[in-house]
Order: structure tokens, then sequence, then C-alpha cells
């Protein structure tokens, strides 16, 4: 079963698109990377697959239920970049709040997790510091032991040793129990040691939807003279080319070298930032992963 | 399973509002509390110069006894009984304004509803489970105070020299049925404007118009309308109080004579003895009027029109959420 499906889902806002046309597929049991430029629509998108936003096109399922449905709400844990939080009530009046709108709640692991960040149940939840409310947020969306964990920007407001804090226990919670998690960062260097899957979003649209280890093989980063780009067009599929002076850095969908040009891999950053450079190219979901223009 | 849900949803109303959801209810019990003692101690001053049996609605003007005690009413102890009972004609409004607006419209607000919208409960069921108890603990509450007030309204009215007469309008909304209804529909316009403004101090505004809107209507037509409906008419004698109905018990809407022919009289000619043209002339008078056993029904009819007006409220906010749920 698929983590995600969605088909021409689409989300307008009076008479702008904020998501449009989106046919996405994200297999389960991956950590999906979802990065754009900002109003490219991952907040949009992932409010939809949490069920807090109605589509106006189109139809998507989470885990095969469609969102906001009973059965979405039981697997699903979501959160949300404004960090939802009921902010005049003490840490333990939140987390009994949370225990009492789940059927599934391991209070335990609320508890030991809060515990070792050094989070007082005594505190009052909107006098803790943005990075301990999103600690908290994660906490609770952890908590309810979800088999999907869609997280908007979460690791925005903490700090370094916080965020490598973060993602080591998300993969933790991949490889033992399964999980499948979806978030948007644009700190893509961070999403790189975590993420399997990267889905890029560009102007409301999918620009690329695939395996981070299927990119990172098929694409390179190519090094060669100026002059050299419009032969090299003839030669491999191009994905953005920038000029500096008589030097020229091209991002290719190719396997091969092309003669008098240096190589090499590309990290996930070029590649995201390769392609929100040409909004026209595309990558569509394996196993055609074909660049369209 | 939604009941399930929706009980889950209360039990984390407790955990988020418990101030609010104690509150309310203290403070209706505590203006109950305080009726009730004055009412208990301006009574047993009644009870002490015998003086009980004028509170009876029958009996109000009955005897000089009564009439006079109530006009020289140094020895009651007594409280400004029209201030206190605006003050409780105003308790759900001050509950929907003070308690159900913020309720709902503040988790739009501060975006806290994406929590509880993000476990295992739906818009919907949040919406029940967090706002039906509050509606509902709200109503109870406001019929206990109302049964107070009207209570201890009876003696105001009298000391006042003035009959108990409920179909004044402050006797008939101060019953505890109207009270309660008043509540229930101030809780669903309080909930309606905060599901559709989602931001508290334009919500409050819109629902003190919401609000004024319904009591106007609510005055200056539907209350009249509804004493018009089902009147009962009958003959009378005229210029004697043969077989008219009790003004102390019944709200007489009009009286009127009859031609044989069954025209009404418009106008009467100046004569000398009146009666005796009438009887010449075999006129008859009538009246229409609603008795009291009409008023607990037309309280209903108007309790009745008040939830359906709430139920309505309540319909299209859970309609609204479906519509444009956190976007």
């Amino acid at each position: 079963m698929n983590a995600i499906e969605t088909r021409g889902l689409g989300k307008r806002y009076r008479r702008t698109w904020a998501i449009r046309d989106c046919d996405l597929t994200v297999p389960a049991g991956q950590v999906t990377a979802l990065v754009g430029p900002n109003g490219a629509g991952k907040t949009t998108l992932l409010r939809m697959l949490a069920g807090l936003a109605t589509p106006t096109a189109g139809a998507a399922t989470v885990l095969g239920a469609a969102p906001g449905s009973p059965r979405a709400r039981a697997t699903v844990s979501a959160i949300d970049q404004t960090v939802p939080l009921y902010r005049h009530l003490r840490v333990a009046g939140q987390l009994a709040a949370a225990r009492a709108l789940n059927d599934q709640w391991d209070g335990d692991l609320a508890v030991q997790r809060l515990s070792a960040l050094g989070i007082a149940a005594s505190a009052r939840v909107g006098k803790l510091s943005g990075g301990q409310q999103a600690q908290l947020a994660l906490t609770m969306a952890l908590a309810r032991r979800p088999r999907l964990l869609l997280l908007d920007e979460p690791l925005a407001s903490l700090d370094p040793l916080a965020r490598q804090d973060v993602l080591g226990w998300l993969m933790t919670c991949v490889a033992e129990d399964g999980l499948s998690v979806v978030f948007s960062s644009h700190v893509i260097v961070e999403l790189e040691r975590v993420a399997s899957y990267l889905v890029v979003l560009s102007a409301g649209r999918v620009q690329v939807a695939a395996t981070v280890d299927s990119l990172l093989d098929t694409h390179l980063a190519l090094t060669g003279p100026s002059d050299g780009v419009d032969d090299l067009y003839r030669q491999v599929e191009i994905v953005t080319a920038q000029r500096a002076g008589r030097q020229a850095l091209v991002l290719a969908r190719t396997c091969g070298t092309p003669p008098g040009w240096a190589a090499r891999r590309v990290t996930m950053e070029e590649l995201v930032v390769g392609y929100l450079r040409e909004p026209a190219a595309r990558v569509v979901p394996e196993p055609g992963l074909e660049i369209v223009r | 399973m939604t009941a399930v849900i929706v009980l889950r949803a209360t039990r984390a109303a407790w955990y988020k509002h418990r101030f609010s959801v104690a509150g309310i209810p203290a403070v209706f019990l505590l203006g109950a509390l305080a009726l009730f003692a004055d009412g208990v101690v301006q009574r047993h001053w009644l009870s002490v110069h015998h003086l009980s049996g004028c509170l009876v609605a029958d009996d109000t003007t009955g005897g000089s006894r009564c009439q006079s005690a109530a006009w020289n009413p140094s020895g009651i102890p007594s409280g400004p009984p029209n201030v206190i009972a605006v003050a409780v004609l105003a308790l759900p409004v001050l509950v929907g304004l003070f308690a159900g607006v913020p309720w709902a419209a503040r988790e739009f607000e501060s975006g806290a509803f994406r929590f509880t919208w993000m476990q295992s409960t739906g818009p919907r069921q949040w919406l029940l489970g967090t706002f039906g108890p509050l509606a509902l603990l709200a109503t109870v509450s406001a019929a206990i105070c109302g049964a107070a007030a009207y209570w201890w309204y009876q003696i105001a009215q009298w000391q006042n020299g003035t009959s108990i007469w409920a179909w004044r309008w402050s006797s008939f909304e101060l019953t505890p049925l109207s009270i309660a209804g008043w509540t229930v529909l101030a809780m669903a316009l309080a909930l309606l404007c905060g599901v559709l403004i989602r931001r508290v101090l334009p919500a409050m505004i819109a629902f003190i118009v919401a609000v004024g809107a319904c009591a106007y209507v609510s005055q200056t037509w539907l209350r009249s309308w509804l004493f018009g409906i089902g009147m009962t008419v009958k003959q009378v004698g005229f210029g004697t109080t043969a077989g008219w109905p009790s003004s102390t018990t019944s709200y007489v809407a009009q009286s009127w004579l009859q031609a044989p022919s069954g025209q009404r009289v418009s106008g009467l000619p100046v004569v000398n003895n009146l009666n005796a043209w009438i009887a010449q002339h075999h006129y008859t008078s009538w009246v229409a009027y609603q008795p009291h056993s009409h008023l607990i029904w037309l309280e209903l009819a108007r309790n009745g029109i008040l939830i359906t007006v709430a139920a309505f409220a309540v319909l299209a906010s859970v309609w609204w959420l479906r519509v444009r749920p956190a976007d």
C-alpha cells in the first residue's frame, strides 16, 4: 500500500491555484522530502492530506483512506507549520487532552521523551521556547503511534543539535515501526541525510517525484566550456545550465560523462536547486523517470 | 463510534476549558442562590405578617390587607427588582458573548483547532463534543437560575403594587423555560458567529447584532403574534364583571359590542343610560382573551421557535465547517 496517492489533486483559493493537477504516489515505509520554494503549495498539499483542507479538484488517499476519514485520522499524525497547541495549558494538561482525543496513546513514550528533553510537565506550553513547542508537538504526534507522519517544516525552530536529535529519532521510528514520514523543509542538506524519496513542488505542480537514490544515480553535475553547452544539449538531457564566463555548470540526466566535460555526482541540494531553476523540467514517477521538457 | 469520539472530545474539552466549564454554572448557580436566599427572607417576612396568601396568583389584588401591605412595603427587605430582572434576562447573552463566542472563535484565531483536528477527532465531533456540553451546561444552569428569578420576582412585582401578571413581558421572559430557550439560542448564535468569522472580537460584535435582532423581533412581533393565536372568545356582561376573565391571570386582547345581525358596533350614542340602551337594542358584549391555561403553550411555542432558529444556526455551523474546514 502506498502512503500517499493523489490524482488530479488541486486546491484553489479564490482565483489562485495553490496546487493543481497533482498526481503523486509516495510509497509507504519511506522518509519523503517535500521541497519547493515559498508558495509552491507544500503546506496546502500537506493540509489536504491531513484532512485540514478540502480539495477543489481531484482526490487523495493516505494509507488507502480518504484524508480526514476516521480511518485516516487513526493512522495519520500531522504537525502543521504553525505548531498548533493549547498555549494556555500546562504540558501535562496538553498531554491529557491529547490522550483523551485518541484511542491509541503511548503515554510512556511521551513522558520519557519529554523528560529526556527536559520539558517539565508543569511548564505552561505558551512559556516554552519555539523549539520546545515543536518538540512537544512532535512527541505528541508520535505518541499516537501513527503509520504516517506529515510534518510541515518541523525543524525550522530547532537549533542544529535538536534538529539532529529529531531526525535521528524519526529514523529510529521508521526503522523500528515501519513509519512513513513526509516532511517539508527548506533545509535540503538535512533532508539528504534521512530522505529516501524526493518530491519537488514548484508553482503548484509536482516537478519531481522519485527515490533519492534513483535521482542521484541518474544525474551528474557537468563542468565544461560555456560554448560547449549547445552541443551538450544534443548529447544528454540537460535539466539546467549555468554559464559563468568561460565555464558552465550543467545539471544533466545522464550516467556517462560526455567528452570534454568533467563530471561528478550531484548532491541532493544541487539536484533540487537545478530543478527549481528550470520549472519546465519534470521527472515523472518511476519507472518512467524521464525528463519532460 | 461517533458518540465515543464526541465523548472523547468532551473529555478533552474539560482539560482545555475547565475554568469556563466550571465557571459558567458557578455564575448561574451563585445568582440563583442569591435570589433564593433573598426570596426566602422576603417570604419569611410575609409569613410573619400573615401575607403569604397575597402571592397566590388569583389573589394578588384580593383583600385590602394585601393591597395596603403591597403599597406600604417599608418593612419588606427588598432589592432593585427591575435591575435584577434585566440582569437575569441578560445572562444568556452574557454567557454567549463571553463564553460561547470566544470558545469557538479563539480556537480558530489561535490555530489550536488544528491540534484537535489532527487527533482522532474530526471537525464535527470537535464541534459537538466541545461546544455541546458547554451549551447544555449553560442551558441547565440558566434554567435553574431562571426558576429562582421567577420565584423571587413574584414578590418584587407584588411589592411594587402590581399584580403577578404572567403576561407581562418581564414575567413571560423570566420563566425557567424562556431563559433556557434564550440560552440555547444565544449559544447557537455564538457558535455560528465563532465558526463563520473565526476572530474573537468581530465575532462578538456579530453576536451582539444577531442576538439583538432576535430579541427585537421577539419583543416587537413574535410575542404579539403568538398572543393572537387561538384566543378564547366569549360573551360577557356589559357594564358588569359577570363572565369577564380574571384580569390578573388572563390576557384580554380585545372587547367589543355586537349587533344582533352579527356586526360589530363601531360607535355608541351618547345616552343617559347606556346599559339600558344596549339591552333595548339587544346588543351583546364580547371579549377575546388568552386564558391562563394557554400561557404555557404559548411559552412552549415561543421556545420551540427559539430552538428551531438555534438548530438552524448549529446546522449552518456544521455545514460551514464542512465547506471551509481550515483554510
